[in-house]
């Protein structure tokens, strides 16, 4: 009933608006011979009467869900009626009308319920670079935050990010008061190495006969374990033995591999030796891997050794960005102090 | 960009699409008017009119044109930029209801003061008024659509709105044709009406909101006083010298009580406008395509923190592309001078413009020309946020239009048009060094100073 009612008072006012405006014409048609300047305040007066009944009508015909203050909605339908007479209401209920009716008009009139939106946890200027960077960032941030719902939203959006930038923020979390907090740390910490150390054991395990890419892989996941810091300390040390052994197994049976003599360059690189380290690095350069991959290191075992002019050579030389995003900043920095 | 982008790869029959309407709608309001303005004087000058109503007719709506332009300018320029405030913050739903808002502020405003004039000088027809305030008033909301409109580079629908408006504007006069003065107004008034409804139509069709009206644009916050001042100090500085003409009584003579025209002056002026469109169309062309994308990227790879040698190149870039769009603007607009001016003479006759103007038209054609590299570089100091340095420009142009317009005056016929060239070739040197010097200075400014946009 109400419906049929909100209807009718809708109709109603169209149709009001239509005679409104036929009367008005029809006063004009019938003054046509004889408007004079003297009647002007005249038919000014009768114009604005006619106008205020339009506006009003108009108001009548918005829609109930689309916010309109009284003053203002009639001001603006007085305002097209009056100034711009007869044409102005004509064009504005063509141009208005079917608009206001239309479903996209009020987007709130469809009938959508939307579901609360979780609150963010704190909002963290986002750091320059890298989306992984600013991710890292956040999470470093959120984990230091008073709410333990928040420290712990933040552990499990960890697993998310690579190992080696995993295991830095589960490290800050370790000796958190929370338990639960510092338990999941240590779990995922845990759990990170289990599966590393099993794919290990797997491949020791394997009866296949070693071949160069079973030394790649073991000494690849012992260096995984290193990098990422998933090992420490004694546990490192002795890591870091098995790497070595691994490796030098692998080069006594394979002697001119590339990859093994990059990946004993990053061992003693690892270990601070550095001579070795460049030896080893351009060796591997000189059985074929990519100089531009390698120029990082050459930049890393000058940087250590103080020798900071090879540095710029070096950092000047990194051609693309591209291929090292994370060294972007770094790369730009040297050129620039070189330059 | 995209919708130029999307006009340009419309095929073969669509080549020439993209230049027409970016050069029509990007050569301003003014140009706008100004085609509309020739059309109906071309038009009427081919039907049983009297010579004496299509005079009238053109001074009343040349009035309402220069009047409202400069009525509206003080908005025009801060409005856009709320606008494009509120699409860069996604808050679209707050446009409808300020357009509504600024709709209102403007008819309410200008039917006022249009009615207070009206009543105080006016003396004419009491319809002849009537269709003057109504014209005021829909110039005045037009100019504010218009403006969103080809903010938002809906180029193809304003033109449609603007051919649709005219062309009933059109048929209106052949029905209207024994009325005289009243008879070409009125039919005017329609044509224009449906322009301004249809555009009113196509701002509501973009977009959506729960509000019917607000005044968001009003708040100080919003408001750039220096906008508003750049708006008004352009406008005045393109008719300052018309309006000069039209007050001094030796180079002008009474129309329409209180209405003047300057006979010696405007003829040539209005038709040498409309040689800024195909210069115009090549420049935004070029701005709105290759050199968005670049800028956007230069912008982009500093917020990014990339090489320094990469952000160079890409400003490197950039600045090509302004200093190839300058040149290529130059060239076309150089060409369309020297075809015109080669042309001129039956480009007079055409028009039914008396041949002893030519003097004129060249010196006007040389000052438009001059005048569209003036336009670009207030589009692209625009473009970097040089709002003070366009204030300044504008100012430069507003003064010195009217100081050697003045000289002119005293200087005799001969000289007629000068003033207005020194002054636009004046303001577009100060214009292009203090341009150039700073797209010089962009690298400093946005990496040393940190000012993005």
């Amino acid at each position: 009933m109400f419906k049929a009612m909100f209807r009718w008072k809708k109709t109603y006012s169209f149709l009001m608006i239509v005679m409104v405006l036929g009367a008005e014409c029809f006063a004009l048609f019938m003054m046509s011979g004889r408007l004079d300047i003297t009647l002007f305040p005249l038919i000014m007066a009768a114009h604005a009467l006619v106008c205020m009944v339009i506006a009003f009508l108009f108001v009548q015909l918005v829609p109930d869900d689309l916010e309109s203050p009284l003053a203002a909605s009639l001001s603006l339908f007085f305002a097209f009626a009056f100034f711009i007479p007869i044409l102005g209401t004509l064009g504005l209920g063509l141009a208005l009308l079917p608009r206001l009716y239309s479903s996209q008009l009020v987007k709130q009139s469809l009938n959508i319920t939307l579901n609360n939106i979780p609150p963010l946890p704190e909002s963290v200027p986002e750091a320059p670079g890298t989306a992984s960077n600013g991710s890292h960032a956040t999470l470093a941030c959120l984990l230091n935050s008073a709410d333990p719902e928040k420290r712990l939203d933040a552990l499990i959006a960890t697993q998310k990010l690579q190992d080696k930038d995993a295991v830095t923020l589960l490290r800050l979390v370790l000796c958190d008061p929370e338990d639960d907090v510092r338990l999941l740390a240590h779990a995922q910490i845990e759990r990170k190495t289990k599966t590393i150390c099993d794919r290990i054991q797997m491949q020791l395990e394997s009866t296949q006969p070693a071949d160069c890419l079973f030394f790649e892989r073991i000494v690849g996941d012992y260096w995984e374990l290193i990098y990422s810091g998933l090992v420490q300390d004694d546990l490192l040390n002795n890591t870091l033995k098995l790497a070595f052994q691994q490796v030098y197994a692998g080069l006594e049976r394979f002697p001119e591999n590339a990859m093994m003599h990059f990946q004993l360059a990053r061992l003693y690189l690892h270990t601070k030796n550095l001579k070795q380290a460049q030896h080893e690095f351009e060796k591997a350069e000189h059985l074929g891997i990519d100089h531009q991959l390698l120029l990082p290191y050459f930049a890393e075992i000058a940087f250590s050794a103080k020798r900071f002019q090879v540095v710029k050579q070096h950092m000047r030389e990194i051609s693309v960005p591209s291929a090292h995003s994370l060294l972007s900043a770094s790369a730009g920095y040297w050129q620039e102090v070189n330059s | 960009m995209k919708g130029l982008r999307q006009l340009a790869i419309n095929g073969f029959f669509g080549l020439n699409q993209p230049y027409g309407c970016a050069g029509i709608n990007s050569s301003g309001s003014w140009v706008l008017s100004i085609i509309g303005i020739i059309i109906i004087g071309f038009v009427n000058a081919n039907r049983s009119f009297s010579a004496l109503s299509v005079n009238e007719f053109q001074i009343s709506v040349t009035y309402l044109v220069v009047f409202s332009l400069l009525f509206t300018s003080p908005l025009q320029l801060p409005f856009t930029h709320f606008i494009a405030d509120q699409l860069s913050q996604n808050k679209q739903s707050m446009l409808l209801p300020n357009i509504l808002g600024a709709m209102l502020l403007v008819i309410s405003l200008s039917g006022v003061i249009g009615a207070i004039i009206l009543i105080t000088l006016f003396s004419g027809s009491l319809i002849y008024c009537i269709l003057m305030l109504m014209g005021f008033v829909m110039f005045s909301a037009t100019w504010i659509l218009i403006n969103i409109l080809s903010g938002l580079k809906t180029y193809r629908s304003v033109l449609i709105a603007i051919l649709l408006g005219y062309g009933i504007a059109v048929v209106a006069w052949t029905q209207l044709e024994t009325v005289g003065l009243e008879g070409l107004m009125g039919g005017f008034i329609v044509g224009h009406c449906i322009l301004l409804f249809t555009l009113l139509n196509l701002v509501l069709r973009s977009y959506s909101s729960t509000q019917l009206i607000a005044f968001d644009f009003l708040k100080t916050t919003q408001v750039f006083l220096s906008l508003a001042l750049t708006g008004f100090l352009y406008n005045l500085a393109i008719w300052v010298d018309n309006l000069i003409f039209w007050l001094n009584p030796q180079t002008s003579a009474s129309i329409i009580e209180p209405l003047r025209a300057s006979e010696v002056y405007d003829s040539p002026l209005f038709l040498v406008y409309l040689s800024i469109i195909p210069g115009m169309a090549v420049f935004l062309l070029r701005m709105e395509t290759d050199f968005a994308e670049k800028s956007a990227l230069f912008y982009q790879f500093i917020n990014a923190g990339k090489p320094l040698h990469q952000i160079e190149r890409m400003y490197r870039e950039m600045s090509e592309i302004v200093r190839r769009g300058i040149q290529d603007l130059c060239k076309v607009q150089g060409m369309t001078i020297l075809i015109l001016l080669l042309i001129g003479d039956r480009l007079l006759a055409w028009f039914g413009i008396p041949s002893h103007y030519r003097l004129l038209f060249s010196i006007d054609l040389i000052a438009v020309g001059v005048l569209i590299v003036l336009l670009a570089i207030l589009y692209l100091l625009f473009y970097f946020n040089e709002r003070l340095l366009v204030l300044n420009l504008c100012l430069l142009f507003a003064v010195s239009n009217s100081v050697f317009t003045l000289l002119t005056l005293d200087l005799g016929s001969p000289f007629y048009g000068t003033g207005f060239a020194v002054a636009v070739i004046l303001t577009t040197l100060a214009g292009l060094f203090l341009f150039f010097q700073k797209l010089d200075r962009i690298p400093d400014e946005v990496l040393m100073l940190g000012k993005l946009q």
